[in-house]
């Protein structure tokens, strides 16, 4: 646990689009002392106001080297960075009349390497992840409904002409680093496991709170449950909900046998280090399989209808 | 292997990941949404490889396909 008189004022939550972050953040904001905004993408700015790309003799080429060459030293530079930006979130807090904030904004788990370059230890996080195959599920269902991708998902879609596919690999990639991350930070960063907090939320709430440095009031998750005003960039869907849903897990298993056998190519070993088990699909198609799935699928239809 | 209630109910938990607790013989597996087309089609070639026949089109209704026993007795009138 924090000690009160280092307790940071930022609690940051990373973690894969799609996987519970939000409804973490609804319950941290009903804290008396958090303070919960939408989605203020800051801290992923922040990241790629520090980003940079390698010259062809190995120079960074970006505003760190560039400001270097002024005579700014890194530190001195990201500590301005992590000031301009979490005096926002600070302010923010101030208006709230709370003394710490939330800072969760979906697409931060692409960018953590740099969100960690300025934030240091200066903030906790908690570090959510979720059965990556829900993840991909979830995903999909939402760039369908969005009608677009994020930019973060870009260079996987181009990639991959199977979305599924695509979103699995950003899972993956995405849950290494945030995995890795809470690794460089034990002190600092929590792993919160989504089916766990659904499973027994009064019970991981208290954890949770224990590793804030906070108390639990009494009807926590009433109040947060009970507030349905999404404030700014949110997920809208998870606001309409006023209960804890367990339907959200294992969605994946109503995926096509096909489909599960690809990605569990593709995600089976960050399942594992996550704690979820790995898939054991056997599947075997042959062309004519395959061409009768397909006339099998078209007959079903018609019986919809 | 022969077809029978518990061998669809154990492929049904075990391969297509069917919560199995409330289904019994006459539940509606297509027609309810429990079983989705593409599960449906995984079911189909999964009677198939385990009774050594094929599905024709035709035989690929609801009255053939929509429960446990629509299935069994489906399967009965096909040996006979």
């Amino acid at each position: 646990m924090a000690a009160e008189q280092d307790k940071p004022q930022g609690i940051i939550i990373l973690g894969a689009p799609r996987s519970g972050t939000t409804l973490l953040r609804r319950i941290l904001g009903a804290h008396p002392n958090i303070a919960a905004p939408g989605e203020t993408y800051a801290l992923s700015a922040g990241a790629r106001f520090l980003s940079s790309d390698p010259s062809i003799d190995g120079m960074q080429v970006g505003v760190v080297n560039g400001l270097g060459f002024l005579g700014v030293e890194e530190e001195e530079l990201t500590l301005r960075l992590r000031n301009f930006i979490f005096g926002f979130l600070n302010d923010y807090a101030a208006r709230e009349g709370k003394t710490r904030w939330v800072e969760k904004t979906a697409i931060d788990a692409f960018h953590i390497e740099g969100i960690e370059r300025f934030c240091g230890d200066d903030a906790q996080f908690l570090c959510v992840t979720r059965h990556g195959l829900d993840v991909v599920c979830s995903m999909e269902e939402w760039c369908q409904k969005s009608g677009s991708y994020p930019r973060e998902l870009h260079a996987y879609i181009r990639q991959h002409s199977q979305p599924l596919v695509a979103f699995a690999h950003a899972w993956v990639d995405a849950t290494n680093t945030l995995l890795d991350f809470a690794e460089r930070h034990p002190d600092n960063a929590m792993p919160v496991r989504y089916e766990d907090l659904i499973a027994s939320p009064e019970d991981y709430v208290a954890k949770l709170m224990s590793f804030l440095g906070e108390t639990a009031p009494e009807g926590l998750l009433e109040t947060a449950l009970s507030d349905t005003d999404a404030r700014g960039f949110s997920d809208w869907k998870t606001f309409s909900k006023s209960s804890i849903e367990k339907s959200s897990v294992n969605r994946w298993r109503r995926l096509p046998r096909a489909t599960l056998q690809e990605l569990a190519q593709i995600v089976n070993n960050t399942l594992e280090r996550c704690g979820y088990d790995p898939l054991s699909i056997k599947f075997e198609d042959s062309d004519e399989n395959a061409r009768r799935r397909y006339e099998t699928g078209l007959k079903l239809q018609s019986l919809k209808s | 292997m022969q077809i029978t209630s518990d061998v669809l109910l154990d492929y049904f938990s075990n391969e297509l990941f069917i919560d199995t607790s409330d289904v019994a013989n006459d539940t509606l597996l297509f027609s309810s949404g429990l079983i989705d087309s593409f599960n449906m089609i995984n079911l189909i070639m999964f009677i198939e490889e385990t009774c050594q026949t094929k599905v024709k089109p035709p035989e690929i209704t609801l009255d053939n396909l929509d429960s446990i026993d629509r299935i069994l007795s489906f399967l009965e009138k096909r040996a006979a």
